[in-house]
């Protein structure tokens, strides 16, 4: 299920990075498919995700192959033993995060309403 | 240039990348080539309009990747030359140190000699001026000419030796004042650069961390093992 991030809430900065390897958790991608399946899912634009991808690579997250293909190349992007871990790391976070948001979400609902 | 094709963009880029570090700026076009041929002939005026102009998307990438800087290049090789120098040169220290101490010292105590000397002089010029005014004030009473010779041989040589005494002394104390100046302001150098560095030693702590988060696996700080057992993230 694919759905529009609404505008407020950014795709920027370290989401990029964990949002880039999450994609490639799901196996080894190029350039092109990468950004087209990132723009699926927020708003991108064609070159945000290079900056990002060799920032990673030369972290050691990320290693590249070359693929032939049609007479041209294909760079493939591949998770590294610490791109994973970086990425459990990533999803540790956000989960922890996204409980403590839940949980004030939660309390809000459940308390009665404060009368000025 | 207004319609952009997928090779004249990217040779536009090629030059506007040209600051970039020489390896990025490969790495960058290959990307950007790639794209480019995967959008295929019916997008790549699509994704043009989307990269932007060859410009902004140059100084998109530079902003984010190190910009190349020969002279850095230039500095390291300066260190690692001064370095191996320093190594060839490290036995030969002590003996030139060594030459260069005692050549000064040898000077100083050339001086020094100097001066002893001339106090020497003086004071032999000013006995011996004493010695021949005692003798002719004894001599004076029976044979008044010789006394007299020898009154004024003394007075002469009093005189010179006194005339030998006066700057050589006056030389002296304002050798004497300039050391000990000098060493004052050796002493006060010296204690100011000990209270300087006791103050650069005092440097704040690094702010404390809860636990492991993302970014320190990632700038490789910490190992699998160590990873993420507690994540504390602020909220906000």
């Amino acid at each position: 299920m694919e759905r529009r991030i609404p505008i407020g809430f950014q795709f920027s900065g370290s989401i990029l990075d964990f949002m880039v390897l999450a994609i490639l958790r799901n196996g080894d991608t190029y350039g092109y498919v990468l950004t087209q399946r990132a723009k699926e899912l927020m708003d991108l634009s064609d070159s945000t995700l290079y900056p990002i991808l060799r920032r990673l690579q030369k972290e050691g997250a990320l290693l590249t192959y070359d693929q032939p293909f049609q007479g041209r190349n294909r760079r493939y992007y591949s998770l590294t033993g610490q791109g994973q871990r970086t990425l459990d790391a990533y999803i540790q976070d956000w989960n922890h995060y996204k409980e403590r948001i839940e949980q004030i979400l939660a309390e809000g609902e459940s308390r009665p309403q404060e009368e000025d | 240039m207004d319609i952009w094709t997928k090779e004249t963009y990217l040779a536009a880029l090629e030059r506007e990348l040209r600051p970039m570090d020489p390896q990025e700026r490969l790495e960058a076009l290959e990307y950007y080539r790639e794209y480019l041929e995967e959008a295929g002939p019916e997008r790549e005026r699509q994704v043009i309009e989307g990269l932007g102009s060859p410009k902004e998307l140059a100084a998109q990438l530079m902003a984010q990747s190190p910009v190349s800087h020969p002279s850095a290049g230039w500095k390291w090789l300066l260190k690692i030359g001064l370095g191996l120098a320093a190594l060839i040169a490290l036995p030969l220290v002590p003996c030139l140190a060594a030459c260069v101490l005692v050549t000064a010292l040898s000077l100083v105590l050339a001086l020094a000699g100097l001066l002893l000397g001339l106090y020497a002089t003086a004071f032999s010029l000013g006995i011996a001026g004493l010695a021949c005014l005692l003798a002719g004030l004894f001599v004076a009473p029976q044979t008044p000419f010789a006394g007299l010779t020898l009154l004024g041989s003394g007075i002469a040589l009093g005189g010179l030796g006194g005339l030998l005494f006066i700057p050589t002394h006056s030389l002296t104390c304002w050798l004497l004042g300039k050391w000990s100046s000098w060493l004052r302001r050796i002493r006060a150098r010296r204690r100011g650069r000990q209270d300087a560095r006791r103050d650069i030693g005092q440097e704040p702590a690094a702010p404390q961390e809860a636990g492991p988060t993302a970014y320190e696996i990632l700038s490789g700080e910490l190992t699998a093992e160590e990873g993420p057992q507690h994540t504390e993230t602020e909220v906000g």
